[in-house]
């Protein structure tokens, strides 16, 4: 049966009542952020944008790099460093987190969560410590601002539901074998908060092993 | 022209990914509030979907499927708000655009309203996202299946059970009181 639609059906009256445009303010706030942030190519854009001979030099390199990640599974261990205690007076961070790959799932803070902690370290570090909410949501992330000198690091630790994720490729913490994983961080400093835009591409450690890559976009909030 | 455009901002041109989302950001708006009924959540599940496109946007193989794929995107996000607002919060009901009204603003109009927040309410986030998709964007069953990624059976079964449900609240709201009284519902 194909639904009707009359246009008198209340019904269809009510679903289309109410707001049908978004405030200028927030129009600007969606789309301002656009051009800073970073652009995942999948696998199969960026062979294609190397081209011909150099796709399989790629691939190759490509899969040496996924062997290497699964040696330094099975070899290395992962320094999560040590665990700060939350001050109580600490502000309170917020967060949006989507998975896509094996384990897609998008998960938001919850204002219920009894550890919910960002603070900055003396040496400029950046530490988010959050767990809580239901599905449950533990996130261990330390942002480094300019790491030896270059760009930007992040490093993290995140129970999503299901899944289990952890990716250091800047040494910031212990280190991922080279290859194992990708993460870039944009920090966006504010008059009231300092905005943390990660996006990582990290191996699936929900099994205890490393499998199929998973990509991560993490975005945290940090009251200052 | 949009294809060109979704093909220009799959290679990174903000600008093109600018005209691309402010056109779109007002319908996108308009379903998640309808679909969550909270101006906040609503806000936050477009950002994330507009933020998630742009990230992703390279991996889109067919430009033509961009709105499609931007409307899956926002439903994910509006399924992972429902979510996390579950514990915290009860459906707001939206206010009616007061310039849209008809002139006849009757109690039996505003009981109507009052039976459909209740009965939206009472739905689950997925089947208010087909009522949404039919009625606010005037999808049909197999334009819905395609975008809430379910077969076109589904999706049909989701729409009617949603549809059902809210015309017996309709109808009950309707009954003479009489009528109501003697019912067992």
């Amino acid at each position: 049966m194909i639904e009707e639609r009359r246009p008198d059906d209340p019904i269809r009256l009510w679903v289309r009542d109410g707001p049908t445009v978004a405030s200028s303010e927030f129009v600007e706030r969606t789309m301002r952020p656009i051009p800073r942030m970073r652009q995942r190519g999948s696998w199969r854009v960026r062979l294609a944008r190397i081209g011909g001979p150099a796709s399989a030099l790629a691939g190759a390199a490509i899969a040496i790099a996924l062997v290497a990640a699964g040696l330094g599974a099975l070899t290395g261990g992962f320094d999560a460093g040590s665990t700060p205690v939350p001050t109580p007076d600490a502000s309170r961070p917020t967060f949006q987190l989507e998975l896509l790959g094996n384990q897609v799932g998008s998960y938001r803070d919850d204002p219920a969560a009894l550890t919910a902690t960002c603070r900055q370290a003396s040496d400029g570090s950046w530490r988010l410590l959050y767990g809580g909410g239901d599905p449950y949501v533990s996130i261990d992330l330390l942002v480094v601002p300019d790491a030896a000198g270059g760009p930007a690091a992040a490093a993290a630790e995140i129970f999503a539901g299901p899944a289990y994720l952890r990716f250091d490729p800047g040494l910031v913490r212990g280190g991922d074998p080279a290859g194992r994983s990708e993460a870039s961080v944009d920090i966006q400093p504010g008059p009231d908060a300092t905005t943390f835009v990660v996006a990582a591409t990290t191996p699936d450690r929900t099994t205890g092993v490393d499998g199929e890559p998973i990509e991560v976009d993490l975005t945290v909030v940090c009251p200052t | 022209m949009d294809e060109d455009l979704v093909r220009r901002a799959a290679l990174g041109d903000a600008d093109a990914f600018d005209a691309l989302g402010r056109d779109r950001i007002d319908r996108l708006f308009g379903i998640a509030i309808r679909i969550l009924r909270d101006h906040h959540d609503a806000e936050d599940a477009v950002q994330q979907a507009l933020w998630s496109a742009w990230t992703d946007l390279p991996s889109l193989r067919d430009p033509s499927r961009f709105d499609a794929w931007l409307y899956r995107l926002l439903l994910r996000a509006c399924y992972g708000a429902a979510r996390s607002r579950r514990r915290r919060a009860s459906i707001v009901r939206i206010e009616p655009d007061l310039e849209r009204l008809p002139d006849r603003v009757d109690s039996d109009l505003i009981a109507d309203r009052d039976a459909l927040d209740r009965a939206f309410a009472a739905l689950s986030t997925e089947q208010r996202a087909v009522v949404v998709l039919h009625h606010f964007l005037d999808m049909g069953l197999d334009e819905i299946a395609e975008v809430v990624g379910v077969p076109a059976g589904t999706a049909r079964s989701r729409l009617h059970y949603a549809l059902r449900r809210l015309r017996a609240e309709l109808d009950a709201a309707n009954r003479p009181p009489a009528a109501a009284a003697g019912s067992d519902r």
